[in-house]
């Protein structure tokens, strides 16, 4: 547990690189802003929960977005293929 | 047909192909859980039928063309579907042919809409005088598919095991929400055990975070390296009968048809099938791959469209995995739809066939364009700016909602359970198609038990 903490711990979760510590960032930051807006919601409301809900998901993610930057190295190659 | 309802329905289709162009190109975003939720909403909201049925057609159509986007070009798989086509599109990406595996990619879902819209409609048409027939036996076509896919995936025997516990443990949560009250014994729970089951692989990930030795397998020594090719976009023709090869066309046609006579089985349990038996076809490797690569995306867009529509059309209850699982909120979504009063009753054969055709058609077109003119530049983009962390954030906020809403705080660690129980026989190699029928089959399958 202490090492998913620590800097830099890099791992390789469904087919992309993660930051454990980002990663958890982003799993806390977005549900507490799911719930937070969702707990607006009227009791009983089924679609304005679902709706606040989603917008708070949506808040969550951009932030996110806004915070941390995608692991990723991106190497644009300039080659011309000949179309077969 | 007045002219608002018109509008309404054209900006229906315009709003859901612009939003599922944005999510398509995101990697790893699951069809169901970016779906569902917003046809909840919409459907909820009292929104016309007509454009509720606008919406989500064209809202599919997009998701499964643009979904292929990262998988060519990046080798990390747009949504659930794309996970079989992960394979093919790194070798082919390695061989320097991601342009024209797009391309072809694309081409093969134009062809596949040509031939399952029309398809899914008529057979709709054909099986509608039989639903009251073939309604009772929904159970058999369930345990049927288990079975089928169980026999027909890598891993039979444990496939076949694994049927029963997980009916069990569906059912025995099931009966303890009733027991202790938290939902009423009329409701069945399906929406956020399905999403337990899709995100089981990834929750197995995180917990095995937890263990040192696990941990140290899926280390990564640093930042993930993705080369794209600058030259990607200038293969010009937008003709699919140029751009895919006979061969091609052929697979592609071939699994389109075929996928939707057999609109009760898994979409992802369809493609492993049909996709590794049309790679046969060729013996050559690269050839085999574009094959292979070009009639799973075919399968991609006519599973989807096929067991929406014939469910829908037809019978009105939720007989397919996509009606049970995306589509659900279009069967049954209380108090505004339920399994007697959905799209299926409040919607005419004729209005149905037209918003059919009309958004299909529309968001293809406006998707296939963008994709031949900026797949390569959007692409960039989107891995440049959305990290991984936030997507699986977005996925964990999802699950955690639908779960809460469905029943309670306890239903939080009930799908917990269900992800941790299908994250690891995913691992061993029981597939979704499996898991999602069993889910499907439970109910009938505990009575047998008794």
């Amino acid at each position: 547990m202490r090492k998913l903490l620590k800097e830099k711990a890099f791992i390789e979760i469904w087919g992309d690189v993660v930051e454990s510590r980002h990663l958890l960032i982003s799993m806390v930051l977005t549900t507490v802003t799911t719930f937070t807006v969702f707990s607006f919601a009227p009791k009983g409301d089924r679609p304005m929960g679902l709706l606040l809900g989603l917008g708070g998901a949506v808040i969550g993610f951009l932030l996110s977005v806004s915070l941390i930057k995608p692991k990723r190295n991106l190497i644009i190659e300039d080659e011309t293929w000949t179309q077969s | 047909m007045d002219t608002i309802l018109i509008i309404q329905i054209l900006a229906a289709i315009l709003i859901a192909t612009a939003i599922y162009i944005f999510i398509g190109f995101i990697p790893g975003t699951d069809e169901t859980s970016v779906l569902l939720p917003v046809t909840l909403v919409i459907v909820l909201a009292q929104v016309q039928p007509m454009v509720v049925l606008a919406f989500f057609i064209s809202a599919i159509v997009t998701l499964n063309f643009t979904n292929a986007m990262p998988t060519a070009l990046a080798g990390l798989p747009g949504g659930v579907l794309s996970s079989p086509m992960i394979e093919n599109a790194i070798h082919l990406k390695n061989e320097g042919m991601a342009a024209m595996t797009i391309k072809k990619m694309a081409a093969a879902g134009l062809v596949s809409l040509a031939i399952s819209v029309p398809l899914s409609l008529v057979l709709a048409n054909l099986l509608a005088p039989y639903a009251t027939v073939i309604s009772p036996y929904a159970r058999y076509l369930f345990i049927g598919g288990a079975i089928f896919l169980s026999l027909t995936s890598k891993a039979k025997t444990l496939s076949l095991l694994s049927i029963l516990p997980l009916a069990i443990l569906f059912q025995s949560l099931r009966h303890l929400y009733w027991g202790i009250g938290v939902i009423a014994p009329t409701v069945n729970i399906t929406t956020s055990f399905f999403l337990a089951i899709t995100i089981g692989p990834l929750v197995h990930s995180l917990f095995s975070l937890l263990n040192k030795n696990a941990y140290k397998q899926m280390e990564a020594s640093g930042y993930k390296t993705i080369r794209l090719n600058k030259n990607d976009e200038r293969i010009k023709s937008l003709n699919p009968f140029r751009i895919l090869s006979k061969k091609e066309m052929q697979s592609a046609s071939l699994s389109a048809l075929i996928t939707n006579f057999l609109f009760v089985l898994s979409p992802v349990g369809l493609i492993i099938l049909i996709g590794e038996l049309m790679a046969k076809r060729s013996s050559d490797v690269t050839e085999s791959a574009q094959i292979s690569i070009v009639a799973k995306s075919a399968m991609a867009q006519s599973t989807y469209m096929s067991q929406i529509v014939i469910p829908l059309l037809a019978l009105g209850i939720p007989l397919s995995p996509v009606a049970i699982g995306p589509g659900s909120a279009l069967f049954n979504a209380p108090p505004v739809l339920t399994l007697q009063n959905n799209l299926h009753h409040i919607l005419s054969t004729s209005q149905f066939v037209v918003v059919t055709l009309i958004a299909a058609t529309i968001a293809a077109v406006i998707t296939y364009t963008f994709i031949s003119r900026f797949a390569n530049g959007f692409t960039n983009f989107i891995l440049k700016m959305i990290p991984h962390e936030a997507v699986l954030g977005l996925f964990v906020a999802f699950i955690l909602l639908l779960a809460y809403m469905d029943a309670g705080l306890i239903n939080i660690f009930g799908v917990l359970l269900i992800a941790l129980i299908s994250g690891t026989l995913n691992k061993l190699g029981v597939n979704y198609g499996v898991q999602f029928m069993s889910l499907y089959a439970a109910p009938f399958l505990i009575q047998y038990l008794l």
